[in-house]
């Protein structure tokens, strides 16, 4: 699950880099206003969906919306609980962020994004290794020439095998999930970070070094990926 | 900021611009809307062979940046090439195109499009029509270039329709941000983007196996050109001269008369004496009377008048002359009557009865009075060197202000002048109303000595240290680059002013910025004239971004460079540092702070020096001598000011240390900034606590600044209060051998921890504490070994253990290691305090 990286006020068209930071949405009933939301610092995907909500609701729109994830149909919902037609905007490349990539046109009470949302990446499984010392982590590898290359001081790295299905290649290309500040849950309902106490909690950290989705196997299903993240210490 | 992004994955797009050309070269295609005046975006641009660019580090004593170069290549596409090509259509200046100018008038247009773009040198103008010889509706200065003047008789007469050459074109080398998917936010390619580098090209287009390469170096160091601005060449003639004037109308009318008063003869004499001349065009006074003599004969022969009239002479009476002419004797005239017009207005009428028929002369008046300018025939060769007619060999004569000095003589004996007057006729110059004084002991010159003699005009600037500094940097000669582009061309660099942050430089506090000077071009550079007293008052110039300004535009700005300062602008920390690619902080050698210092006033002939030394280090060390050249007016003004200043380079110089701190893209800090540097790092240790501390706690002034374009990964360099060491890392020693593993007696590691374990027993006079830990484990003071002694042995350090501390099992399999120091137990040591453990027993990689 990667973090969307915002700045800037929580209202209006502009801000710096609006490309997936923002949502819209309008309502049939005011047709010329569009109400816009982002969150003013970077937040995980889901807590940007939240965010966006709230913003929204601040702005005090007709409808009563919620904005969800499902993690299940892995597609991301908005929906008006008080039956408010309206329909939602993307901003920039929301379209592929939020997964709504499907033409927006008319009025309805919920929408539903045609597509999977790349923010987020469904995984068979994952393995995370201790965390190691800075120094002993080879980049060798790096992930779209220069965007994941950073890495700083004072962390630790996990190395991360992501498995996943051919169905989500794309996504795991697209780069979201792979680049940048990126959450990597072994079990989605552990809401720990991992620890050597407790290995099975989710890994929040920086992607310093991926490579590039490699087959396991020859049926074509079954992909795995291999990152480096980078830990606070 | 565009580089916060980089942590959420964001990349980012390079782009350049390259002055006088409409093409953005990038990296990828990106449709985006283009900046203004840009036609199109070429999918050519390779930046990952560059080196990295940016500011390596001030030269804090020339008050000038040692910026790095940035290179880059233009892949061999269709547009590329077509931008490299020779060009197809070529034309040639026939008048001088103003700065201004909308009609560029040339040989001939044929074959040229009827509407397009030239270039001019560097100048690319756009036209909307043409006539046989004429481009007209010509718009100056497009995509990026500059407008100045173009004259023919000179390479720059020379039109083509692509650029003749690409050295000196400005280069600007752009990011737009890119997200993880690659997506370009925004419509526009300039919307968050932001100005990487800027500079000029230096060398290129070189042909490479897949493109063409350029080498450009940063707009700063510009500033170590030598500006040519001197006018020099060889007095031909000292005399007096006057700007011709090719209308000027003598008209002459004699009449004779007989005692009767019956008209005998008459005639009306014309004359244009300096037609053949041109306005401008410096005549003395002789050879106006000759002109006028000449004239005369002519005027004389075409009306008919040789049987009556004969030839004109000037006569000398004191400092004026008079004219005679001779008519032939005749004894039935008894009376004369004349007539003198100058341009039409009368200047003497005059009828002389003549008493006798042996008269043969008449005095005619070519002059109104005494010292009549606008008849300067009239007026006699004063005494004494008045004028210098100088023969130009170097430098352009139209830069010579009207009044101001000049030098006569070589390298020996100089002669000092100023000038009331000047005027130029092609590469003649003509000063008029010198008067030798000034400075020195030299005897007067006469005019004959002086002949021969080779003359520099000394094109002087004035006004305070800010104003010196920006007129150097903007003077074009065209008065377009800004408020401070008031001299000749050549004067100064003829740097826009959308390149400089002149607020930087007007706001800077005294004393540099009261100061008053006086700069004498000379042909030295920017750095060689102001560098002096940047030096001194601990400023220099640097191209950094403007951080207000729209893109953080780069912008040659006037900054400090003392390491201390109040208040930072960002506070890098140990998270800050980028250790992936080796030690994250390391030490540069600085050069030996002087202990002598010498500020040299100097402007034209006026010299004083004012040394000052710091004895104590003069008597342990020898003389280091630096010299701050520095043009200020008044001597006391600035000696009062240099006291200061010097002292603060005695007490700070000494202590004053530089590291190299790698850190990402989004660390705020840009070269001139004080930060706050908070770093356990060993490779620092704070000076001003307790003593041996590693690390650093305070303010530090960002000299240096330099990003590698590929990894955006940046290397600061860091002028602190602090000492520095050399790498002292912790010895983390491998365990090679031990004789039992939970309790050993000995321990063997290899032979090069030898002097660190024998160093720190000898410190501490007894047995050390040291830690063992498995590779990769934590580390703490909960296990470890006293060791009483060190010894080589087979080709190891032979440890030998005394006392153990808590459990420790020594293991071959899990890579046990041993490193100094424990943390606290009282027995640590001033050399194992300098190394890289710190208290709470992490280590540095």
């Amino acid at each position: 699950m990667a973090y969307c990286y915002s700045e800037g006020p929580s209202t209006g068209s502009t801000a710096a880099l609006p490309h997936n930071s923002t949502m819209a949405v309008i309502e049939q009933a005011t047709p010329g206003t569009t109400t816009y939301g982002r969150p003013t610092t970077p937040k995980l995907f889901t807590a940007q969906l939240a965010d966006i909500q709230a913003v929204w609701d601040a702005q005090t729109p007709a409808g009563l919306y919620s904005i969800t994830w499902d993690s299940a149909a892995n597609r991301v919902v908005v929906a008006t609980t008080n039956a408010t037609n309206h329909r939602p905007e993307m901003v920039g490349n929301g379209e592929n962020w939020f997964g709504f990539t499907q033409a927006l046109a008319g009025w309805n009470t919920s929408w539903t994004g045609a597509s999977a949302p790349q923010a987020v990446a469904r995984l068979l499984g994952v393995t995370v290794e201790p965390a190691e010392d800075w120094a002993q982590v080879d980049f060798a590898e790096y992930r779209h020439g220069r965007i994941a290359s950073i890495g700083w001081g004072n962390h630790q790295a996990h190395q991360v095998i992501a498995y996943f299905s051919g169905e989500n290649i794309a996504t795991m290309q697209a780069g979201y999930v792979t680049a940048g500040r990126v959450r990597i849950h072994q079990d989605e309902t552990d809401v720990l970070p991992y620890a050597a106490a407790h290995p099975g909690g989710y890994v929040d950290g920086w992607v310093v070094a991926a490579g590039d989705p490699t087959e396991e196997g020859d049926t074509g299903d079954l992909w795995s990926l291999r990152m480096v993240v980078a830990v606070p210490r | 900021m565009i580089y916060d992004a980089h942590k959420y994955g964001f990349g980012c797009i390079y782009w350049i611009t390259v002055s006088g050309v409409p093409v953005v070269w990038i990296e990828r295609v990106t449709g985006k809307a283009l900046p203004a005046g840009y036609t199109t975006e070429d999918a050519s641009l390779v930046i990952d062979d560059s080196a990295e660019v940016g500011i390596e580090q001030i030269d804090r004593d020339r008050g000038t940046a040692v910026s790095l170069s940035f290179g880059f290549k233009l892949l061999d596409t269709a547009e590329a090439r077509d931008w490299m090509r020779r060009w197809s259509d070529q034309a040639t200046l026939t008048t001088t195109l103003t700065v201004g100018g909308a009609v560029a008038t040339v040989d001939s247009t044929t074959g040229w499009p009827g509407a397009g773009a030239f270039y001019a040198g560097l100048e690319r103008i756009t036209y909307t029509g043409t006539t046989a010889t004429t481009f007209t509706g010509c718009t100056r200065g497009t995509a990026g270039s500059l407008a100045y003047e173009h004259k023919p008789g000179t390479t720059a007469q020379i039109i083509t329709d692509r650029p003749r050459f690409w050295r000196g074109r400005e280069v600007v080398l752009w990011a737009t941000p890119v997200d993880a998917s690659g997506y370009v936010a925004g419509s526009n390619l300039t919307d968050d983007a932001v100005q990487v580098w800027r500079g000029r090209i230096e060398a290129g287009p070189d042909r490479d196996v897949d493109g063409f390469v350029f080498q450009a170096q940063s707009l700063d160091r510009v500033l170590d050109q030598p500006l040519a601005t001197q006018v020099t060449g060889t007095v031909a003639d000292t005399s007096v001269k006057y700007a011709a004037k090719p209308g000027t109308q003598i008209t002459v009318s004699i009449e004779a008369y007989d005692a009767a008063g019956v008209q005998q003869w008459a005639y009306v004499l014309e004359m244009l004496p300096f037609a053949a001349y041109t306005a401008g065009d410096m005549l003395s006074a002789d050879a106006m009377r000759e002109l006028i003599i000449a004239a005369w004969d002519n005027a004389v022969t075409a009306a008919g008048a040789n049987a009556n009239l004969s030839s004109m002479r000037f006569y000398k009476d004191k400092t004026i002359y008079t004219t005679q002419v001779k008519y032939l004797a005749d004894a039935a005239i008894n009376k004369i009557a004349q007539f003198v017009q100058i341009n039409g207005t009368d200047v003497t009428s005059l009828k002389d009865p003549i008493l006798s028929g042996t008269l043969t002369e008449i005095w005619i008046d070519l002059w109104k009075s005494a010292g009549d300018p606008s008849v300067p025939w009239s007026v006699a060769e004063p005494a004494g060197l008045n004028s210098l007619t100088v023969h130009v060999d170097e430098g352009d004569p139209a830069d010579v202000p009207t009044t101001g000095m000049v030098w006569l003589g070589g390298n020996g004996v100089k002669y000092s002048f100023v000038y009331q007057y000047a005027a130029t006729d092609g590469f003649e110059l003509y000063l008029g109303g010198v008067i030798q004084g000034g400075y020195g002991t030299a005897p007067k010159l006469t005019p004959a000595q002086a002949v021969g003699m080779t003359a520099t005009v000394q094109l002087v600037t004035a006004g305070s240290f800010p104003t010196l500094m920006l007129t150097t940097l903007e003077n074009s000669g065209t008065g377009q680059r800004g408020t401070y582009d008031t001299g000749p061309r050549g004067k100064g660099y003829g740097i826009d002013d959308s390149a400089i942050d002149e607020d930087s430089f007007l706001s800077a506090a005294a004393p540099l910025g009261s100061m008053t000077g006086t700069l004498i071009a000379d042909g030295s550079s920017f750095s060689e004239r102001l560098g002096g007293a940047l030096g001194l008052f601990r400023m220099a110039v640097a191209c950094r971004p403007d951080t207000s300004a729209t893109y953080r535009a780069l912008k040659l700005t006037l900054v400090h460079t003392s390491p201390f300062g109040a208040g930072w602008t960002t506070t890098i920390v140990d998270a800050d540092l980028l250790s992936h690619e080796g030690d994250p902080v390391v030490s540069v050698r600085r050069a030996d702070s002087a202990n002598t210092v010498k500020v040299l006033r100097k402007v034209g002939d006026s010299e004083d020096v004012l040394t000052a030394t710091d004895r104590d280090q003069v008597d342990a060390v020898g003389s280091r001598e630096a010299t701050y050249m520095v043009p200020a007016d008044d001597r006391e003004t600035l000696f009062a000011a240099a006291l200061p200043a010097i002292a603060s380079h005695f007490a700070s110089d000494q202590t004053a240390q530089a590291v190299e701190v790698r850190v990402p893209p989004w660390v705020l800090a840009e070269v001139g900034d004080i930060v706050e540097f908070v770093t356990t790092h060993p490779a620092v240790w704070t000076w001003n606590t307790s003593p041996g501390q590693v690390g650093y706690d305070g303010p530090a002034r960002v000299v240096g600044k330099r990003m590698n374009l590929k990894t955006s990964q940046v290397t600061l360099t860091l002028l602190i209060g602090g000492g520095v060491k050399v790498r002292a890392l912790s010895p983390a020693a491998e365990v090679q051998a031990f004789d039992v593993a939970a309790a050993p007696t000995r321990i063997d590691v290899p032979l090069k921890y030898l002097s660190h374990f024998a160093q720190s027993i000898t410190e501490a006079g007894g047995p050390v504490k040291v830690l063992h830990y498995y590779r990769i484990g934590p580390e703490s003071d909960i296990e470890g070994y006293t060791i009483s002694a060190a010894a080589e042995n087979a080709g190891l350090c032979r440890l030998t253990v005394s006392a153990i501390t808590g459990a420790p099992v020594l293991s071959l399999a899990s890579e046990s290691y041993l490193t100094l120091p424990t943390v606290g137990g009282g027995d640590l040591t001033a050399y194992q305090a300098t190394f890289a453990h710190i208290d709470d027993g992490t280590q540095w990689g």
